[in-house]
């Protein structure tokens, strides 16, 4: 479970994110939904322990969020950040020495399902190859959270399907919580049981998605269009 | 594969370009030196620059590491990682130590090879001498004191990157550095002037009396022969502390 209360971010005079509480609960996927600069990143980023609170508490199974939780959640950033001198291969064995949970069979599955070439350098891939090897390491861990911070953003249609293929394949439904932020909707609203509207750092809705389509009949792109 | 071997394997890996180059600039430097002594006809040059190449060993360690936190830096996503800060540091600096001394260890030879042991021992004998018999002291004290300055620069390094959640010092970050910087120095001098603190430090003086004779007229560092035991555990401490005050800012005040 996650908690978010009375969290305040502010860089400066900037609020990031507004005295926003919210609990996201075990087992179910989540969509963090809103336009660009709204606080979807900066939520993650401290679901993740990677930016603190100014005020507030953020907290994970009870327990203060610090860097540490890193060992509970995976963690992949909107970043195409990428070392350089590594291959895909070299990639995936670093991930996996850092973390107790790695998957190593399910990592080869992934590479292969994702059509990486394990030799490859980092550098020599496409843009859409890298995100797929984010999501390879990402999706490889067997965490009880999955933060995924823009899957899609930048990428063909080719790769998003690839992703949303990957997701539906190696999520853990029943056990494993999934934070997707995003502003791109399409591909993944049939994976979502809610989703929360987060607008200039403050929670403007949360629904059910099946509610939604069932007791007011709307998708939810109707929905934003009728939150923002 | 344990959790240091893999950081430590991928800081090497980080630093790989940055180890070629400066060996290539070693065998430029060198080749470059032989070129001047033949075109100034003046022999003591190699010995001059191979003893410029080994000292500047002292910045190899806080060169190599800097370059490679900034690669770091791009994103600060090496944070996320459930591996304590102590670690991530110490992969750095254990990677940046073997660059270094597989460095200082062709500097070594080069010096060793082409000076000591060839007819190019040239006029310049207490320079050549201390090639010749002290190379492996300083190699020594060099590495020490990289080891000081690679810490201290971790330090400054998480300072700058914590400011940067604080909008009104971002913009003035170096600022803030060299004030810090300065601050330190004042304080760690009006503290060594401390008569007690003198008092202490000269405690445990070993004198190297031998060194200082064998370099005759030319000895270029006569205060390395004494050395003071209290200073060097000092320095140790100084150290340590350092290093987990820059551990401590990277894991609580640093954000991605």
């Amino acid at each position: 479970m996650i908690s978010f209360e009375h969290v305040t971010k502010k860089y400066g005079r900037e609020t990031a994110l507004n005295d926003v509480s919210f609990t996201l609960e075990k087992g179910k996927i989540y969509g963090f939904l809103g336009p660009n600069g709204s606080g979807k990143s900066t939520s993650l980023k401290m679901m993740a322990g990677l930016v603190f609170p100014s005020s507030g508490t953020v907290s994970v199974n009870g327990k203060k969020v610090d860097r540490k939780i890193a060992a509970d959640i995976a963690y992949l950033s909107e970043l195409d950040f990428y070392y350089s001198a590594f291959t895909v291969q070299d990639m995936i064995n670093f991930s996996a020495s850092q973390v107790s949970d790695f998957d190593w069979k399910k990592a080869e599955e992934l590479v292969a399902f994702m059509q990486l070439e394990p030799n490859k350098k980092l550098k020599q891939l496409s843009k859409g190859n890298r995100a797929r090897l984010k999501l390879v390491v990402t999706l490889a861990r067997n965490t009880p959270i999955l933060l995924l911070d823009e899957p899609f953003s930048g990428l063909d249609p080719m790769v998003r399907e690839s992703i949303v293929k990957g997701l539906l394949s190696y999520i853990d439904f029943a056990n494993q919580t999934v934070v997707i932020a995003t502003h791109e909707i399409d591909e993944i609203e049939m994976l979502l049981d809610e989703v929360i509207a987060i607008q200039n750092g403050a929670i403007r809705a949360i629904e059910n998605v099946e509610e939604l389509r069932e007791t007011k009949g709307l998708s939810v792109i109707e929905w934003m269009k009728q939150i923002f | 594969m344990t959790a240091f071997k893999g950081l430590y394997i991928k800081d090497l890996k980080l630093s790989f370009n940055g180890f070629i180059i400066g060996l290539f600039l070693i065998f430029f430097a060198m080749i470059a030196s032989f070129a001047l002594k033949e075109y100034f006809a003046e022999p003591s040059i190699p010995a001059i620059v191979s003893f410029i190449i080994i000292v500047l060993h002292v910045f190899y360690l806080p060169a190599n590491l800097f370059t490679s936190l900034q690669v770091e830096a791009q994103s600060q996503l090496w944070l996320h990682n459930p591996n304590r800060g102590w670690k991530l540091f110490l992969a750095k600096i254990a990677a940046g130590i073997t660059y270094f001394v597989a460095s200082l260890l062709v500097s070594i030879i080069l010096v060793k090879v082409f000076i000591v042991r060839t007819e190019y021992l040239g006029e310049f004998i207490g320079l050549s001498e201390m090639l010749s018999d002290h190379l492996y002291i300083m190699a020594g004290g060099m590495f020490l004191s990289s080891i000081y300055f690679t810490v201290w620069l971790l330090f400054y390094w998480t300072l700058y990157h914590a400011l940067k959640r604080i909008p009104i010092l971002n913009q003035i970050r170096w600022f803030v550095l060299l004030i810090v910087w300065l601050s330190v120095t004042i304080l760690g001098n009006l503290i060594s002037k401390i008569p007690a603190v003198q008092d202490f430090k000269e405690m445990g003086t070993i004198n190297f009396h031998d060194f200082t004779k064998e370099l005759g007229e030319n000895t270029i560092f006569p205060e390395t022969a004494e050395l003071h035991l209290t200073s060097i555990i000092i320095s140790i401490l100084i150290t340590v502390g350092v290093f987990l005050t820059s551990v401590w800012i990277l894991e609580r005040k640093v954000e991605v």
